[in-house]
């Protein structure tokens, strides 16, 4: 069941900007893949994590060491991405470092006179990019992030009273080391929550990193300019799609709030997971779907989805090891009794 | 499940699953509590059962907290163990020399001692049993058996149920049976609450099958019984035919059946063992009375002295009255003494419940035949007695003779051999003449009840008596000695000392029944502990008449009367089915094991046929319903795959058993991903012709990568259809 099956298999014919079927959102999704494929070598999980945000409509926080290769795997993600509205000034891939001295401005832009014309104009700052990668997040102060973080929330920023919009396919992948916490700012649970998925890359295989070694300098100089790119459109059109056409049946509904309240009852977990994370968990399970050439959500959808969601908002009591164990649990009859279902004359 | 790779330990998941399920514990506490008090019940008191309870619950409780524990299985283990012998040490403490017993005294002091120890011991036992079992599925059964288990196979326990059930003409086995089996399901349904275990259909399977195999067994080896006690030498294998003076010059006298001694024992053996259990019915077709106010059921007699002691008679003119096997056909006896305003015939039946080597009877038997088994399951053999029984009182035998007229020498010889040592004559004239006014010194009858009178009052009754039976003389030992001995001591004593004054006597041996016993029915209950042996003076005129010797003081506590209600029920079905005194009232046939087993065997055939029908409506569904080939053709590919042994586990999702299956019969997939499509609302439906394609390829792959045996196995198991889900 490997999502879309060959990296390499020819483009299908999707004319420019007409994304319409499931199948068409695939293609999106296949080509945004290959890309980032030939970029970041052995992340492959990573990537259709990433895609799967990227089509649900949600930010990623990856937690892991420098040199992981989440700056090129962002940046790949911008690459792919051909804007086809060169006008608005919006930028592909903004990379922002966060630092301490950090201020709000300097990441939503600031309002600067213009001797020119004698009055001051929006300067838009790094955050106004298709794809942002905020580096080290929880370096940075409180007010910063929440800056950064309202952005996520709101697609749009509020500098001196005026509200500008981001664009619509504004995707955020932050990052944060989970070990050199020293003058840190660690981001509190109600922020996390603006985060569809938090992912812990672990360190690629030996296979892999000999792979990366053996290519890297191709890689460095060539753009791969024979896979084919797709546009902001396309992406958006893939969301909408996606959106209508995958359906979520009730049976799966049932089966994802069972876990979530399963959860919730468990004595290993102090604070289960909110609301808002399962409305923000459908599209990401239909986007699954989608990228594996589906047209309904299964259970392993939410197999495969739920330690990633709520991996970062459920808090757990000390002493318990991770959430996959109590999602095992919790998870076990609101599964049977989705399998149950479906031999289900109807 | 294999996305939420379980890391490290799986233990902690068992903590929060129990703790909301209290009320399984407790009835688990309770069920397995009471199964150790009935276990225990014979080994300790009451301070003992109540403390076994409580250490059972608390065990239980405890072990089922230790299970979610990090300690591992053998520690546990050993920690039971180590309680275990702590609780020993402690109770071995409360008893032994120490300033404990001195403070609270000895009875507190003892019944402490049980407490610690068996509370003890319970806690550790439980506590390790339960932990191991939560951790362990498979063990659990070992609770199980606990709860049906019984000790020494004895299945008449507990005796206040089983007399109860008696009392009410139920056959206390059925009454155990049902209620080791509500008790064996009870702690089944609380193995089917475990969660996690949530297979109901195929643990109640496995607990029926077992059901049936223990009636099987049951049918096979029949119930346990009671063994009842061998004192005496009473019991053995029967004699078959009728040959009453078949008596040769056998030095040792032996009738050469197993199990039947030519002497008495001397050394009393266990003196408590099988001594309540039932070993025949005698029922009374006859009012009567017996003058010596007790029933004595002669089986065999000792009259030949052989220098140390009375063995049977090798003679065949003497001991004429005795019978001498099992009839075949109504047989007289030639000797037995003529109706008279002495003698009146009664007729009694006499159903053994233990094996005899030869009949027991009233005295004196006139004929004997054999008689309908009422119930072969309780009863070995049923016979009939005439007797003619003695009626005149002891005061109206006094002043008659001595002698049969009809007696040969050598016969009188016979019953007066005494042993040689003179301290018996001498000690007989003292009582004789200290007691009795002359003119009854020589009346055999008075001199009898005078020496009866004196070991009466000078006898100390005890089972436990040291009397070596190789002794030269074991009579003398007792009766110069201490006088303390049993019925065999005190008949020898009685026989020699009135042998040694002239007056015939021998040891008569069998059943003596207080005529209190008898209760107000018609019926005796004859018990292990009822064997008895008495002396037996002849009369002129009258035949063998019963001294016996009832000692004032005994060391022996009193024995238990007979269970009314088991000596009615008894008596009761000899008498139903003897065709005789049929009371009205009583229609219902017995429920049999034929019927058990013919129901069971029934209901097997039924749910094989309807397990293989719903076997094969399975495989063929997909192709007669095409418009259902979803739904069918998919559950048809489970069947085949549960046939090999690949079954979706319980909350594994349908995606994830595809991939686990999919090295076997990578085809699954596509059937699964089919299925689901349909299931769960997708706007492509599949074609049934695609379904159908797959699932015959799904079977094709398992024929070609599945051992052949592995599938017609699977084919042969009709519960195979359970699986596939």
């Amino acid at each position: 069941m490997n999502p879309i099956d060959d990296v390499n298999e020819p483009a299908a014919a999707m004319p420019a900007g007409e994304v319409q079927t499931l199948a068409d959102a695939r293609e999106v999704a296949r080509r945004l893949r290959a890309r980032m494929a030939a970029a970041v070598l052995g992340r492959d999980e990573f990537i259709e994590l990433t895609l799967v945000a990227l089509l649900a409509d949600g930010h990623v926080l990856l937690e892991d060491y420098p040199g992981s290769g989440k700056t090129t795997l962002a940046k790949a993600l911008g690459n792919s991405i051909l804007d086809d509205r060169p006008e608005d000034q919006i930028a592909d891939f903004r990379r922002v470092q966060f630092t301490p001295d950090l201020l709000p401005s300097d990441v939503t832009g600031s309002t600067v006179f213009d001797a020119a014309t004698a009055s001051f104009h929006f300067r838009p700052g790094p955050i106004f990019a298709h794809v942002v990668l905020a580096d080290e997040i929880n370096r940075t102060s409180p007010k910063v992030q929440s800056a950064m973080l309202e952005a996520m929330a709101e697609k749009q920023v509020t500098v001196d009273n005026v509200t500008h919009r981001l664009d619509a396919l504004f995707f955020v992948i932050a990052t944060q080391n989970p070990l050199d916490l020293a003058g840190t700012y660690p981001l509190p649970a109600a922020q996390l929550d603006r985060f569809l998925f938090k992912l812990r890359m672990e360190h690629i295989d030996r296979d892999s990193e000999l792979q990366v070694l053996a290519s890297w300098r191709e890689r460095r100089d060539v753009d791969r300019a024979d896979l084919p790119r797709v546009t902001r459109s396309q992406i958006l059109a893939a969301r909408r799609v996606i959106d209508e056409q995958v359906n979520v049946a009730p049976e799966v509904q049932e089966c994802l709030v069972d876990v979530v309240r399963g959860m919730r009852a468990d004595e290993r977990v102090v604070q289960g997971a909110s609301t808002r994370s399962l409305v923000l968990m459908l599209p990401a399970l239909q986007a699954r779907a989608a990228f594996h050439g589906r047209d309904w959500v299964g259970a392993e959808d939410i197999e495969a989805l739920a330690p990633r969601v709520f991996g970062h908002r459920v808090e757990l009591a000390p002493g318990v090891g991770s959430i996959h164990e109590v999602l095992k649990d919790v998870a076990r009859e609101p599964f049977e009794r989705l399998a149950r279902t479906t031999l289900a004359r109807r | 499940m294999s996305r939420f790779a379980p890391p490290a330990t799986a233990r902690p998941e068992r903590r929060g699953r129990w703790r909301a399920l209290p009320w399984a514990t407790l009835g688990r506490a309770a069920l397995l509590g009471a199964a150790v008090a009935l276990l225990l019940w014979p080994l300790t008191r009451a301070t003992g059962l109540l403390a076994a309870c409580i250490g059972t619950a608390a065990g239980v409780a405890l072990g089922q907290r230790a299970a979610g524990s990090r300690l591992r299985t053998p520690a546990l283990i050993a920690l039971a163990a180590l309680v275990a012998l702590v609780a020993r040490f402690v109770a071995s403490l409360a008893t032994g020399p120490s300033a404990l017993p001195l403070a609270l005294g000895p009875a507190r002091a003892l019944a402490l001692s049980e407490a610690i120890l068996w509370g003890g011991v319970a806690f550790a036992a439980f506590g390790a049993l339960r932990a191991c079992a939560v951790r362990l599925p498979a063990l659990a059964v070992l609770e199980a058996a606990v709860v049906a288990g019984h000790r020494d196979g004895m299945v008449h326990r507990p005796l206040a149920l089983s007399n109860w059930a008696w009392a009410r003409g139920i056959d206390p086995v059925s009454v155990l049976l049902v209620l080791g089996g509500i008790a064996g399901l009870l702690s089944a349904a609380l193995l089917l609450h475990e969660p996690r275990r949530r297979r109901a259909p195929l643990h109640l399977a496995g607990f029926l099958l077992l059901a049936a195999a223990l009636v099987f067994v049951v049918r096979v080896t029949g119930t346990p019984r009671a063994q009842a006690g061998s004192e005496l030498g009473l019991q053995g294998q029967p004699k078959q035919g009728w040959e009453p003076q078949q008596r040769t010059g056998d030095p040792g006298g032996g009738d050469g059946a197993r199990g039947e001694r030519d002497d008495l024992p001397f050394e009393a053996e266990d003196p408590q063992s099988g001594a309540n259990a039932p070993v025949a019915v005698v029922l009374l077709h006859g009012d009567y009375a017996p003058p010596s106010g007790a029933f004595y059921l002669r089986q065999t007699a000792f009259s030949q002295f052989n220098g140390r002691r009375l063995v049977k008679a090798t003679r065949d003119d003497v001991d004429t009255d005795l019978l001498g096997g099992f009839p075949a056909r109504r047989e007289s006896l030639p000797a037995a003494p003529p109706l008279s305003d002495q003698r009146a015939a009664l007729r009694t039946t006499v159903g053994l419940l233990a094996d005899h080597p030869v009949p027991f009877a009233l005295d004196a038997p006139a004929a004997v035949w054999p008689a309908q088994n009422p119930d072969p399951r309780r009863f070995r053999l049923a016979y009939g007695v005439e007797s003619r029984v003695l009626t005149l009182p002891y005061d109206r035998m006094l002043g008659r003779g001595r002698q049969a007229p009809t007696w040969s020498e050598e016969q009188w010889r016979h019953y007066t051999d005494a042993p040689s040592d003179p301290r018996y004559r001498r000690l007989a004239d003292e009582i004789v003449l200290s007691r009795l006014a002359p003119q009854y010194a020589h009346d055999p009858l008075a001199q009898a009840i005078a020496i009866k009178f004196w070991l009466d009052k000078e006898g100390i009754y005890s089972r436990r008596s040291r009397h070596d039976d190789d002794a030269p003389d074991p009579v003398a030992s007792f009766l110069f000695g201490d006088k303390t001995g049993y019925c065999v001591h005190f008949a020898h004593a009685a026989t020699f000392l009135l042998r040694s004054r002239g007056v015939a006597t021998r040891v008569a041996a069998g059943y003596a029944l207080s005529e209190a016993d008898r209760g107000s029915g018609s019926t005796l209950l004859v018990r292990g502990g009822d064997a008895h042996a008495w002396p037996e003076i002849y009369v002129e005129g009258v035949g063998w008449v019963v001294v016996d010797i009832s000692p004032e003081r005994s060391l022996d506590p009193p024995r238990e009367s007979p269970d009314a209600g088991l000596q009615r029920m008894l008596g009761q079905s000899l008498r139903e089915t003897t065709g005789e005194l049929q009371e009205a009232g009583d229609g219902a046939p017995p429920f049999t094991w034929e019927d058990l087993r013919a129901l069971l065997l029934r209901a097997l055939v039924v749910l094989l046929a309807a397990a293989y029908g719903l076997k094969a409506w399975r495989a063929l569904a997909p192709r007669l319903r095409r418009r259902q080939a979803w739904r069918l053709a998919y559950r048809e590919a489970l069947d085949r795959l549960a046939e090999v042994g690949l079954r979706r586990a319980t909350g594994e999702t349908r995606e994830g058993f595809a991939r686990r299956v999919a090295p076997l019969a990578p085809e699954f997939d596509a059937l699964t991903r089919g299925h689901l499509a349909v299931a769960l609302g997708s706007r492509q439906h599949p074609e049934a012709a695609a379904l159908l394609g797959a699932s015959d390829a799904v079977r094709a792959a398992l024929r070609s990568r599945v051992p052949r045996w592995r599938r017609w196995l699977g084919w042969l198991d009709p519960t195979s259809t359970l699986f596939a889900r």
